[in-house]
């Protein structure tokens, strides 16, 4: 099998996942007692204006033919209108996602360059105090719950030391008085294209906490996943071959050591991807961000079954792409499992 | 002939969970110039350890003692930075197992040119240059294919012909061979031994073979340490040994090899090797030796020459043979 083979069926495969997740999460947010219809019309609905929304939205319709025009619809890449904020499902998700998207970008940036670090110096001074220390800061992170995490950071950093913003993503003065020309929908790439230094500035300062806090998690993981694998292979043969013919100790940890030990830690970085997309829910709730997790759980408070299996197909479809990105990944490090 | 590499007195302990290992008794050594010295004995003897100490390659554990002169300079007394000079350099090594000897993730091109460039001082291209000049001489004439291959894509041999290959990047003064054929099957093992011994005439470098297989020492080595539980108890030239063994175990392990000549049933040597961790006082053979005496229980027995080019460490040589040297 040749390679653009092997994505194209990889491709297949991931719609195919897709598709039942739309079936299973169609399906299930149909039984949900609630009346969409009611929530639609209003405040207050008159019976009539009841049964219009209904017709509108195909409501009398045996569900089989409402998942058809569901998926009509979905081919044509529309994901309905939400009942709560009437706007189309599609806008509202893509405005969130670039802001749940920047935060998972930084927050997974972070834990990759701390983990790795940590992992890698842990392993070479093993049982050193530097691992000592990384090994309890690593078990925290994995054990401590991200939204007491994430509200000790406010305490400290915001009521305490007064130095970072409570929550948010950019102030609003600052965004009134120096507007963005948004471009990608992620403040801190856009900001530092256009130069707008104030803005660029702003959005910095306010996602070092949310992110630190959606890291915590990742950091813990790849740190522990590295140390392990670099443990392991500063044992193998080719690295005393290495030591054997001179090669200088930095080298053979930081390029024959490392790229060992990191393809099996890949399988982590994309678990933990997929975790911090779970954990954006808790974060954006504490920290006000406006993005994906925060809109699905308004979403879900208020029955929005439109919003609610948007925001499943999209985070389903991000899980199985980010395994099929690393998957890759690691084929292009080890020439051993490629196709 | 002058003297290569001498080790002199040099012990070894491993400090573990279960308690000190006295891996290294006492171990004296010299290596000559252009030849070939074989080091054989059973697994565990320390006959690997002995190598990774000369390129003090072992584990944080370790407490080494002694001398190691190589080329005038006691190799215990270098910096780890000086010690790099010397790793790959001066002195060189190959592997038992080429299979996992050689980097999984990296081309064969990758891992020959970062050798070559470390201590040559020259640009990429050149080092690629020198990387086929290298294949070439030990019989891989399709270097492009290989330099572009990973490790898994070639045989068992030709890997270890690119240990040797990459060993002889710097034209080293002596090639340690750590057991070069065990994980090769039999055609390869004699291909391999005679390109050591071709390269060797022709860059002129010694060799210290590390083997358990007499048959190997017989075919290739100039002298030859056997080597019993942390102690060299016999040494000699290839011939002498074979012909005129003296020390106990020699004589054991030599008894203990097949003779189609004969239909004379194998004689064992009795009993299994000692822990090292608690090892019998005196000499470390005395609990399997047949001729062991009171003395044997009590002293450790030096190595004392023989004759000319033989010497041996028992008490049973030591008031009849030569002097204490």
């Amino acid at each position: 099998m040749k390679l653009w083979e092997y994505i194209i069926y990889r491709l297949i495969l991931a719609f195919v996942v897709i598709f039942f997740v739309i079936v299973i999460v169609f399906f299930v947010s149909h039984v949900i007692p609630s009346n969409p219809a009611a929530l639609w019309a209003g405040a207050h609905p008159t019976p009539e204006e009841i049964e219009k929304a209904k017709e509108m939205l195909h409501l009398n319709d045996p569900l089989i033919v409402q998942f058809y025009y569901y998926l009509s619809d979905l081919l044509h890449g529309d994901l309905g209108v939400s009942i709560r904020t009437h706007n189309p499902v599609l806008e509202d998700i893509s405005k969130a996602f670039t802001a749940t998207l920047e935060l998972i970008i930084v927050a997974e940036f972070f834990a990759i360059i701390v983990g790795i670090a940590l992992g890698v110096y842990s392993a070479v001074k093993k049982n050193s105090w530097v691992d000592n220390l990384s090994r309890l800061f690593a078990i925290s992170g994995v054990s401590l719950p991200a939204f007491w995490f994430g509200m000790i950071l406010q305490l400290l950093f915001f009521k305490q030391l007064g130095w970072l913003p409570l929550s948010g993503r950019v102030d609003t003065v600052v965004m009134l008085e120096h507007p963005l020309h948004v471009i990608t929908g992620l403040y801190i790439f856009d900001s530092l294209i256009t130069g707008n230094w104030a803005v660029f500035k702003n959005a910095i300062w306010h996602i070092i906490l949310p992110a630190a806090t959606l890291a915590m998690y990742p950091v813990g993981l790849i740190t522990r996943q590295v140390r392990s694998m670099m443990i392991e292979v500063l044992q193998e043969n080719y690295i005393r071959t290495a030591r054997a013919y001179g090669v200088p100790n930095w080298k053979i940890y930081m390029k024959y050591a490392l790229k060992n030990a990191i393809a099996p830690a890949l399988i982590v970085v994309g678990l933990s991807l997929a975790y911090t997309l779970v954990g954006a829910f808790l974060v954006e709730i504490i920290f006000n961000w406006p993005g994906l997790g925060r809109y699905a759980t308004y979403a879900i408070l208020s029955m929005d079954y439109p919003a609610i299996i948007g925001v499943v197909i999209i985070a389903a479809s991000a899980y199985v792409f980010i395994n099929l990105i690393v998957d890759l990944i690691q084929m292009y490090l080890d020439p051993r499992i490629r196709v | 002939m002058s003297v290569l590499l001498s080790i002199e007195d040099l012990h070894l302990n491993f400090r573990t969970f279960w308690g000190t290992a006295y891996v290294l008794d006492g171990v004296n050594l010299k290596i000559n110039r252009d030849e070939v010295f074989g080091l054989v004995g059973e697994t565990g003897c320390g006959k690997s350890v002995t190598s990774m100490s000369i390129l003090r390659l072992l584990p944080s554990n370790a407490e080494l003692s002694g001398k190691i002169i190589f080329e005038g300079k006691n190799l215990l007394e270098l910096s780890e930075k000086e010690m790099r000079e010397i790793r790959g350099k001066k002195i060189s090594m190959i592997f038992q197992d080429p299979m996992s000897s050689l980097n999984p993730l990296f081309k064969i091109k990758t891992q020959m040119v970062d050798i070559i460039q470390l201590h040559h001082h020259i640009d990429k291209e050149e080092a690629l240059k020198k990387a086929k000049e290298l294949l070439k001489a030990v019989n891989l004439p399709d270097t492009h294919r290989i330099l572009e291959s990973y490790p898994h894509q070639l045989s068992g041999g030709m890997r270890q012909r690119i240990m040797i290959a990459m060993a002889l990047s710097f034209e080293p003064s002596l090639l340690i061979a750590d057991e070069p054929t065990t994980a090769l099957d039999v055609t390869i093992q004699k291909q391999i031994l005679n390109l050591i011994l071709e390269l060797k005439e022709k860059y002129h470098f010694s060799v210290l073979l590390i083997t358990h297989d007499l048959g190997v020492v017989a075919e290739t080595c100039d002298r030859v340490g056997v080597m019993y539980a942390g102690n060299i108890v016999e040494v000699a030239d290839v011939h002498e040994l074979f012909e005129n063994p003296k020390h106990p175990y020699t004589q054991g392990l030599l008894a203990a090899i097949p003779d189609p000549r004969y239909k004379k049933p194998l004689k064992p040597l009795r009993g299994n090797v000692p822990s090292l961790l608690n090892p019998p006082k005196g000499c470390r053979f005395h609990p399997r030796c047949d001729y062991a005496k009171p003395i044997c229980k009590e002293k450790k027995p030096q190595l004392i020459s023989y004759s000319e080019n033989h010497a041996v460490a028992c008490h049973l040589f030591s008031s009849q043979g030569g002097d204490i040297e």
